[in-house]
């Protein structure tokens, strides 16, 4: 195959045939590579697919969340946080995210808007409304990552503290069996560039 | 997924936007012709990048567009049907020195443009001095001269450019 060829007569330039062919070598290579990224890509392995979809179920079905494992920097990406049937408290739930993971993303927006925004020092908390706690909810957050490689995520469910225009009013007696445990939620995203 | 898949649906809409525009539509780059390039790729771009200006979303779609003229490069030397789809057949404008005008107005290519390639290609000065004129599939206008004329001592010019 790598049989020496004399350069064609009469010609000023001479041809390099051994080069040429480990360059076509390379590019054949290159093609190949280049279509499996693709196919990965289509499946999700660099964001939005298959691969990509994540979905975590808190072992008592209380919290459950779908997200991006592969979300890319300054792309927005949505973490569905699904709260089960029956759990609230005086028609609110609190969602909290760990602190440290807003160090790697900025918040675009929460669907249903929060009724009110806590800080910890290691969670911030969100206080949302549940119209209806015999039904299931879902609460959209939208991110756009700002931070590049894995971020670890945590998200839970806190038991609300009492609204604050009833605080100290009544002391919970007149509530109805409400539940509001606590459950948490822990995964990974890698955040392509 | 998306990034893929909107990259390779662009990709086909403008294969076949441009193939059925016919082949001289770019055939010859004129300063116009550059501009709408332009305007196209500004008015292509938004639908293919979306909200998503990362590095990796940008790669990918360079990536796929150049995956796929290479996967075509492949099926049209596989599949010859494929090929003249894409990319067309040679068309012969004139041959003989006798313009095929029924031809040459379906290509949208007039006498005109044949006597420019005729005197750009092979420094030729009339119709009758072409032998044959072929619309090739890259819209290009080959000209090969009539065999007598080479030795017509009054065509001194065209023999110079030779």
């Amino acid at each position: 195959m790598t049989d020496p060829v004399a350069p064609p007569e009469g010609l000023e330039d001479e041809d390099d045939l051994r080069f040429q062919r480990r360059l076509w070598r390379v590019q054949r290579v290159a093609w190949v590579v280049g279509g499996l990224v693709v196919m990965a890509a289509l499946l999700g392995g660099t964001g939005r697919g298959l691969l990509s979809r994540g979905r975590a179920t808190e072992p008592s079905g209380l919290l459950r969340v779908e997200y991006d494992r592969f979300p890319r920097r300054e792309a927005p990406t949505t973490i569905r946080v699904g709260v089960a049937a029956g759990v609230g408290h005086q028609g609110r739930v609190v969602v909290y995210f760990d602190r440290r993971y807003f160090d790697g993303v900025d918040l675009d927006e929460v669907t249903p808007q929060p009724l009110a925004v806590e800080a910890a020092a290691d969670r911030l908390s969100f206080v949302l409304g549940v119209p209806d706690p015999s039904d299931s909810t879902t609460f959209l957050f939208r991110f756009s990552p700002a931070r590049v490689g894995p971020q670890a995520v945590r998200i839970g469910l806190s038991p609300p503290s009492a609204p604050p225009a009833e605080r100290g009013a009544s002391t919970g007696s007149t509530a109805p069996v409400d539940r509001a445990p606590a459950a948490e939620l822990r995964f990974t995203q890698f955040i392509y560039p | 997924m998306d990034t893929v898949v909107r990259a390779a649906v662009m990709y086909a809409v403008l294969l076949t936007l441009f193939r059925v525009a016919g082949r001289r539509t770019l055939g010859e780059i004129s300063t116009f012709d550059f501009a709408l390039v332009l305007v196209i790729s500004e008015a292509v771009q938004q639908a293919m990048v979306g909200s998503d200006f990362s590095i990796t979303n940008a790669l990918l779609i360079v990536l796929t567009l150049i995956t796929l003229d290479v996967v075509l490069a492949y099926a049209k030397r596989r599949f010859q049907t494929l090929d003249r789809v894409v990319d067309g057949v040679p068309l012969v404008l004139v041959e003989r020195g006798r313009p095929l005008r029924e031809r040459m107005r379906a290509a949208r290519v007039d006498e005109d443009d044949v006597l420019a390639a005729a005197r750009l290609g092979q420094g030729l000065e009339r119709m009758e001095q072409i032998r044959y004129a072929v619309l090739e599939r890259d819209g290009k206008i080959s000209v090969i001269p009539q065999r007598d004329h080479m030795d017509d001592p009054a065509d001194a010019p065209s023999e110079a450019a030779r």
